[in-house]
């Protein structure tokens, strides 16, 4: 391949042209002797790793598989790797001394010579809540290939990728077991599973790299910020409107007692989620909902003490200006006009008073 | 040196000490209600952003909302106590109620506005547009402190009351408030400030006298009334 676009040197100064060549055949040169070492390497590691039943009894009596399946490696982002550029730590045959885990910053960095990817966006784990956990040594906590897969690793857009957004719940899952069981409950998911591609996995509320404790008042789903990570969605009709959600609720939230004292720095007052619930969210409709009317005495009363089935009766996200508000459009129509009529009377009371005044100071004069 | 406001020439006493206490608290109280409430009304344009920082967010707002509101009762329970047991107080509201008459000044006042040639109508102690505004503003009062309350007390009010209605009591108190708020700065600021009879102010709210002139000129019948009485020898 590099070999080939010598020629694209053509009908530049000569020699730019021909330096330009020339370092591609040096590179075309050196990748073919990697590559062919790779293979030799890889094939030597094989020769043990290539065995499914190759497996090692760990401390904790745990058994890990060490089986490395090529054809997975060949498919994933880091085929032209060999497997010491990740297991740096591995010099001879048998193994000697503790093997460390991989290190993805070892090529991962800002300016790396290889050409591996490296946003900024990457820096933020160390500020996570997964990367504060994991350097503080914690080895249950995730580092980079927990999540984004080790020899089967590609790019998330990929489909077969444990990062696509259609595998994101059952990766997270893996770890945070309870919470997946309540997320396959919910309609995020329901829709989701449905097709409906744009529905809420993992990290839309939760986010990627820069995933915090939802006590961070820096994470999305801290008290005062779920209003506005639900609303990404939720205000959008580009969004939700498409599947018949109404966006009006995020308008009617941010105008009640709730919504506003809630953007003003109040922590005990509800949010999306005190009302809907969090990771196992479901349809008004369903009996198992938190905001299924007979329910709604109960999840009031979790804030409201003694809430009765009073608070049932009556729209949630009430728009005064609609006509669906019933009683209450009406009277907030009733004060509009009255407003509007009284303002009318009274300032032409104002306007015949000077009227008069005028048209005596015309005739004085 | 005359003091500021005080009438120019002989005068007599319209408003009592009683009574300027019960609109100065009535006007204060008002006010920071007003200004408070707008904060949370709105509390979505710059306006509403700084007057809840100066408040002190939500929760300071909401304490001086319903402190405002507790001198708010305190003046219509005072006002209440003062019109139904004292007999200066009983005699101020007799000459307050509604008469025919009154509409009748009102028409009257209306062709005179429009240039037709009638006599300007003889106004007792208070005219319809003073009685329009007492009327107003004891029906707002009334309806604010009510629905205020509902809301002041949510938990208690929603054990009785379903949540439409709540809503309902809330949209009220709300949109009341512009009422209250445009009757007060296009009505009473017009009636009391820039009229140019009384242009800045008429200061009688503090100082309690009208000129005999003024009152001569603007409530002629009670002017009549107290001069064949003789109550105006007493001048001072």
């Amino acid at each position: 391949m590099r070999g080939s676009s010598a020629p694209g040197g053509r009908g530049r100064t000569a020699a730019p042209g021909l330096a330009a060549g020339l370092a591609a055949l040096l590179g075309g040169l050196a990748l073919l002797l990697l590559g062919a070492a790779g293979a030799e390497a890889l094939a030597k590691c094989l020769v043990c790793h290539g065995k499914p039943t190759l497996s090692k009894r760990l401390s904790s009596g745990r058994l890990l598989s060490l089986f490395v399946d090529e054809k997975q490696l060949k498919e994933s982002v880091h085929a032209a790797r060999v497997c010491t550029d990740c297991q740096s730590d591995i010099t001879v045959i048998p193994h000697k001394g503790e093997i460390k885990r991989v290190s993805c910053v070892r090529c991962h960095f800002k300016g790396n010579p290889v050409g591996a990817p490296q946003k900024d966006i990457y820096v933020e784990y160390a500020k996570s809540v997964h990367g504060i956990a994991a350097a503080a040594g914690n080895t249950r906590a995730p580092v980079c290939q927990d999540c984004h897969g080790n020899h089967n690793i590609r790019a998330p857009r990929d489909a077969a990728s444990q990062m696509n957004k259609a595998h994101i719940p059952e990766t997270c899952g893996r770890c945070h077991l309870q919470v997946f069981g309540d997320y396959r409950e919910s309609v995020h998911w329901q829709a989701f599973a449905s097709g409906k591609k744009d529905s809420a996995v993992c990290t839309d509320c939760h986010g990627e790299h820069s995933i915090r404790s939802h006590a961070s008042p820096e994470s999305s789903t801290y008290v005062s910020r779920v209003p506005e990570t639900c609303s990404k969605c939720h205000a959008s009709v580009a969004v939700v409107g498409k599947y018949g959600i109404k966006t009006e609720q995020v308008a009617t939230y941010g105008r009640s007692f709730h919504g506003i004292a809630i953007k003003y720095g109040e922590k005990t007052v509800a949010n999306c989620a005190s009302c809907h619930g969090v990771h196992d969210i479901r349809p008004s409709s369903d009996p198992r909902s938190a905001v299924y009317i007979e329910n709604i005495p109960k999840t009031c009363g979790k804030c409201h003490t003694g809430a009765n089935v009073n608070y049932a009766k009556g729209k949630i996200h009430v728009d005064p200006t609609q006509k669906e508000a019933g009683a209450v459009y009406w009277v907030s129509l009733f004060f509009k006009w009255l407003t509007i009529s009284v303002m009318v009377g009274l300032t032409a009371h104002i306007g015949l008073d000077l009227f008069r005044r005028l048209r005596r100071r015309g005739a004085a004069q | 040196m005359r003091a500021p406001g005080r009438p120019e020439g002989p005068s007599v006493l319209r408003l009592t000490l009683n009574e300027r206490l019960q609109h100065a608290l009535l006007m204060l109280s008002t006010l920071v209600l007003l200004v408070t409430g707008f904060s949370l009304l709105f509390h979505d344009v710059w306006i509403g952003r700084w007057l809840l920082w100066l408040e002190g967010g939500v929760a300071g707002r909401g304490l001086i909302h319903r402190a405002a509101a507790a001198v708010l009762m305190l003046v219509c329970v005072w006002h209440l106590l003062y019109i139904l047991f004292t007999e200066r107080g009983h005699a101020q509201f007799m000459l307050m109620r509604p008469r025919w008459r009154d509409v009748r000044d009102f028409a009257q006042m209306v062709r005179v506005n429009l240039g037709r040639p009638v006599e300007r109508p003889a106004f007792d102690r208070f005219d319809y547009r003073q009685k329009f505004q007492y009327y107003a503003f004891f029906l707002a009062s009334a309806s604010m402190v009510l629905s205020g309350l509902v809301l002041w007390f949510a938990t208690e009010a929603m054990a009785v009351m379903p949540k439409w209605l709540f809503d309902l009591v809330a949209v009220l108190h709300g949109r009341e408030s512009i009422l209250i708020f445009l009757l007060l700065f296009v009505w009473h600021l017009y009636d009391v400030h820039l009229r140019p009879e009384v242009f800045p102010m008429d200061w009688s709210w503090i100082t309690g006298r009208i000129s005999l002139a003024d009152l001569q000129t603007r409530h002629r019948a009670e002017y009549e009334r107290l001069r064949r009485a003789g109550s105006l020898d007493a001048r001072q």
